[in-house]
Order: C-alpha cells, then structure tokens, then sequence
C-alpha cells in the first residue's frame, strides 16, 4: 500500500494586524516595567528639589540631630530613626519564624484540604487595611500591653497607656506575618518538584527534603520575602502614628513612647509652613527612601553571593 | 443627570462628587438643576470640620446651583492649594501671618480647647450640676505638660484644688500629634500667661509645638479616645469634641490663685466678646477676666481678596456672607460658639466692602 502523502495542514497566511498587536503589546509592557522605576527616580527628584534648603546647609544635619522642634525652628530627626530601626527589628524578629513556619506548612506538609482553606485565609489576612490593624491594636495590644507592664509593678512613664516601641513592633509583626507568609510559599512552591523527588528517591524524610531539596534553593527568595515585609515596616505610618506614642524624644528602651519617621511625616506634612521644616520633612523622606533602596541592594547582593556556589554545585 | 460647561476646567470634580451634587439638588427641592452649575472647594483646619460640612449642607438648599466641599486637610495645606489655585478657601484656627498670597481672615465661629481629664476616684465636693472637674492654673499647666509635675498627688495639683481628694496615679499628658490649632491655642496660652509670670517655658508655642513627655495621638478623636482610656491621662481636646465625647472637663484659671471657669458657653462667649479686634489678626491676644474661659478663639476662612472669577467671586462671597448670618445659628447646636454679633456685623461688613473681583465688591456682581 502506497503511503499516503502528508499533506501539511493549511496554514493561514501571516496576518499583519496580529504582529501590530504584538508590537503595541510589546511597548505598552515595556512602558509598564520601566513606570515604578521612574515613578520612584520621580519622587526621589521631587524629595530631592523640596529638601534642597535643608541638603544644602548640613548634608546629614537632619539625620544626626535628636531635636525636633519645629515651632523653634530645630530638625533633629535621630530618635525618629531610631524608633523606625527598632520597632522594624522587633517586628521582623517575631514575624519571620511565624511567617516562614506558616509558609513551609503551607507549601510542604498541609494535607491538600487544609491548604485550600489555609491559603484563602492567608490572602485574606494579608489585605486587611492598616487602620483595622490600628484599632485592633488600639483596642487589643495597647491594653495588654499598660496590663503586664502594670502588674510588672512599673508605672508613670513606662509605657503609659501601653504607648511605647514594643507595642509598635508586636502589632507590625502581627501585620508582617501575612505578608512575609504569603510570599515565602509562593518561593517554596515554585521549587521544582523533582528536587523533593530526588530525596524521597534517596530515603529522605520529610524534615530532610525540606532541608536538602527545598530551602537550599530557596533561600534567595525567602530572603526576599522577608526584604517585602521589611519595606512594608518601614513605610507603615497610619499603625504607627496611632500607637508609638508620639514622642518626639529618643527612646530609652522598648517600653518607652517614641516615634517613627514614616509615622512623623504623616503628621506633621499637613501643618508644615515653614520653607525649612518642610525641607526637613522632605529630607527625612529622603533619608528613608535611600535606606529602604540599600537594604534592597545590600539584600540582593548578598542572596547572589550565596545562591551562586549552591547553583554551580548543582550543575556539576 | 448634570452635564455641560462649569466655572472652570475643574480637574477636581469627581463623578461621584457630581453624583453626590445632582443628588443634593433633587433633595433640595429645585428639581435637577439646570445645567450651569459652581463648585467651590475648601480646604483646611480640621477643627472646625463638622462645622463647615453642616454650613455646606445647609448652604445647598439656599444656593442649589453652588456646589461646595470642604476638606480637612490641615491649615497649611489648606493654604498651599488656595495658593496653587486648587482650593477656592481655606480655614484655619491660627491666623496666618505671612502669606504669598494677598488673603482675607475671616472669623467664622468661637472655638475654645478643653482639658479633658480621667480621674478615677477623684472625690471632694462638685460645683452643682456639673462633672467633679480639676481647677488648673497657667503654672500647673505648664508644669503637666512640661513633664514636671508627674504625680496627681503632687503638691501642686493639690495647691490649686484645696479640699478635693486626688488619686495616687501618674500624670500622662496627651498632646496631639499632628498639627493642630488646639496645639496653637493651647500652647499660645501657657507661652503668653508664663511670659507674663516671668517663669521660663520649655515648650515653643506653635500648631506642632513639641511636648517633651506624655503621649501624642492623632486629632481630636484621638487625644479623647486616649483620654477617655487611660487612668491619669489629661489632654487638650476642642470643646465640641470633647462634649460629644462626655468627657469631663477642667475649670481653667487666666491668673494663679484665681477659680477659674469651665468650658460652658457662657463662659467661651463671655472671653470672645472681650477681644478688642477680632479683624486684627496680628493683634495679640489678651487676658480674658475671671469668669472667662481662657483657651477661647476664633476660627477663621481665608480667601484670597481678589478673585478674577466674577461667578466663583459671588457664589463665594454670598456663601461666606451667609455663614456670618444665618450660618451663625448652627454653631452652637454643633457644640461651638457663634460670633458676638457685634463681630458678626464687621465681619458681613468686611466681606461685602474688601472681597472683590476685578476691584468691584464681589457680593455686589450678578
């Protein structure tokens, strides 16, 4: 029997509009990848234009300063730092073994029915607006805070009312969890499965795939997860501004009132008519948008360095 | 529904704030109105906030075609979007001084600041008919909010109330965070009154004076939430806000050793009619006589004095004009003070001779 000829299949001919469709798809993503990084260029030029006054007399004047005054005309925004750095440390060190637990339950040991409900839950956490967490905290952490605090048998100025940095860092925890949650099991999900495979192949245990074939490869990853919550730390201001306490001093300890800048900038953006206070204001935003772009950088270089050995091993 | 040309290229009219207009109109009585329409935006303190929405509502059912919105954004925000010609008015509770712009202050309520206190078996005999309350003095005020005096059982607090049984808590002065007029108000006070007792003050007067203890919270509702929770808090709270929130409030002396007066109408009616010159924003303010409250003052809008508009000049003129007249009715059911007529009458006066527009009054354009 003769075998029948192929006969490809009739392909329609190439049609322009398509490929213009593709053109214009190609510029319009491209546009929309490179806008953050401009809008952000944008606010750090306008930042830079407003703080020029207060750039120009003293570089980092605003930034060492531990006086805040601005009816005498004095900007010292340290303590502010300082309350910023210590309520994003206690944060993050609560948040992040609660966070990376709960996405390494998710992502590796849920029986498939929790997971379901478990991640719902999650995104759902995760999209609460910072004002509820504000009054929950309001209503919640503050008093337990003055409580234990209380019955500790301190009194007066140790956070009065439950104001202080602690109670800031716990409820921006409680906020991070979600955050650094969600974005750690999309990491470890997205590992390839046949690493888990080559483990169990190997008589692995659960434990032990997590540790050999999981977590090596995504480390990078976790790290920047947990880079996610740290620039949602530092940029939280409405929380911030409702329960550190307003206080404009350097903080003497966790239990004391203090401030952060985000929280400082909320408040006193409004009322600033002075051309030097609002060039203070305008270089103290300048200050947290460096450092929130350095801990970016730093973090990547040091996920690459430490991602690179690992992968080179792999190959081999 | 509306549509068609406006007063201006507004960019800022949103479709729900046309919604929300045509809507007002239908309620208000007038039918859908016809398609030329105004809109005017304020923007500014958030001390007289409830006030200038009530205004705004009642306004609508004299002038539906105006369509007015007022922002509490802050003072000086208030100011840089009059500036920037994005803002048609704004309000402030501290008169400003220096302006870019050639600007119009004009008082349109009493406003005064209460100290709210909690004090938890706070015992002694109570003035008839009102809360049990503190008597505080300029210098133990000062020395609360300066962080001195630290204790209710201080010898101090106990010097200014003879016979009343004080609680053994600390003292948490609560300060508001963001800027306020209170703060202005409030902190104007203690620098004028210690200035005047030659004592030194270590708190620079001013909308964001910096307090050096206690805590700060946000607003109005903020300091009384704060207030209202907190065993030994006392803070400075608007009265309107501090009412509404039933908190109990301080007898504020101008002079130490003097009784000193409540926050009750009578007493913030009787300080504002003392102002020689409420027109004179740079005039300072004086002391108030016994029976006066203290911490009393005037909330001003501010225009710009020329607006090129001959529409937006009138719609704004009569809305302001209104306010000082029958407007003045509503203050007192929203908690504030309306003007002493007598002020109120300068001040009508003041809006239909100094705002104009192309250099005629504008209340007078059609």
């Amino acid at each position: 029997m003769a075998p029948r000829s192929f006969r490809p299949p009739r392909l329609a001919p190439p049609r322009r509009r398509p490929r213009r469709v593709d053109d214009l798809l190609g510029i319009a993503s491209a546009t929309s990848a490179w806008v953050p990084g401009l809008v952000v260029l944008f606010a750090g030029v306008v930042a830079t234009t407003l703080a020029w006054p207060s750039l120009r007399a003293a570089p980092l004047g605003v930034l060492w300063g531990d006086v805040w005054d601005p009816a005498a005309g004095r900007f010292g925004a340290w303590p502010m730092f300082v309350g910023t750095a210590v309520t994003t440390s206690v944060a993050l060190l609560l948040a992040a073994p609660v966070a990376l637990g709960a996405a390494l339950y998710l992502a590796e040991l849920a029986p498939v029915q929790a997971r379901r409900g478990l991640d719902v839950l999650l995104d759902l956490v995760s999209a609460v607006p910072s004002v509820v967490w504000g009054l929950f905290a309001l209503d919640v952490v503050l008093p337990v805070v003055d409580r234990t605090f209380r019955r500790m048998g301190s009194g007066g100025d140790v956070a009065p009312g439950g104001f202080s940095l602690l109670s800031g860092g716990i409820v921006l925890a409680a906020m991070l969890v979600p955050t650094i949650a969600s974005a750690s099991r999309e990491v470890l999900r997205a590992v390839p499965t046949a690493y888990r495979e080559a483990a169990i192949a190997l008589g692995a245990t659960r434990w032990e795939v997590v540790r050999i074939a999981v977590l090596p490869s995504a480390w990078g990853g976790l790290l920047g997860a947990l880079l996610l919550g740290v620039g949602r730390a530092l940029g939280e201001a409405t929380v911030m501004a409702m329960i550190l306490g307003a206080r404009l001093d350097a903080p003497r300890g966790l239990a004391s009132p203090g401030y952060s800048v985000a929280a400082l900038l909320l408040d006193q953006v409004g009322e600033a008519t002075a051309v030097a206070h609002l060039a203070a204001l305008a270089h103290v935003t300048l200050a947290l948008l460096v450092v929130s772009i350095g801990v970016h950088v730093a973090a990547r270089l040091l996920v690459d360095r430490a991602v690179e050995p690992r992968s080179a091993r792999v190959t081999t | 529904m509306r549509a068609g040309p406006r007063g201006r290229g507004d960019a800022g009219l949103s479709r729900r704030a046309l919604l929300e207009g045509a809507l007002a109109t239908c309620l208000g009585g007038a039918g859908c109105a016809p398609p030329e329409g105004l809109s005017l935006r304020g923007a500014g303190a958030t001390l007289p906030y409830p006030l200038y929405a009530r205004w705004i509502a009642l306004h609508a059912r004299v002038a539906p075609r105006v369509h007015l919105d007022y922002q509490g954004v802050g003072s000086a925000s208030g100011l840089r979007q009059v500036q920037l010609g994005m803002a048609d008015f704004a309000a402030t509770d501290a008169p400003l001084r220096a302006t870019l712009l050639d600007v119009l202050h004009i008082p349109t309520a009493v406003v005064a600041v209460a100290l709210a206190h909690d004090l938890p078996g706070l015992t002694g005999l109570s003035p008839l008919g009102s809360p049990l309350g503190l008597r505080l003095g300029p210098r133990l005020l000062a020395g609360i909010f300066e962080g001195r005096v630290r204790s209710w059982r201080d010898a101090a607090v106990a010097a200014d109330n003879p016979g009343l049984g004080l609680p053994d808590l600390p003292i948490v002065p609560v300060h508001r965070s963001d800027g306020s007029g209170a703060t202005m108000i409030f902190s104007e006070w203690l620098a004028r009154t210690a200035a005047r007792d030659g004592r030194t003050l270590a708190i620079a007067p001013g909308m964001l004076a910096r307090f050096p203890s206690g805590v700060g919270a946000r607003g109005n509702d903020g300091v009384a939430r704060v207030v209202a929770r907190l065993p030994g808090a006392i803070g400075y709270v608007e009265v309107a806000h501090a009412r509404r929130a039933d908190l109990v409030t301080a007898a504020v002396s101008e002079r130490e050793g003097e009784g000193g007066a409540a926050p009750e109408p009578a007493a913030i009616a009787a300080a504002a009619s003392e102002v020689a010159d409420a027109l004179d924003v740079q005039a300072r303010r004086q002391e108030v006589s016994p029976g006066a409250y203290p911490l009393t003052t005037f909330t001003y809008l501010v225009v710009p004095r020329e607006i090129p508009d001959r529409g937006r000049a009138a719609a704004l003129a009569r809305f302001v004009h209104w306010i000082l007249g029958p407007g003045q009715a509503e203050c007192e059911r929203l908690g504030y003070q309306p003007l002493p007529p007598a002020l109120a009458a300068r001040a009508r006066e003041l809006v239909a001779r100094d705002l104009l527009s192309s250099g005629s009054p504008a209340l007078r354009v059609d």
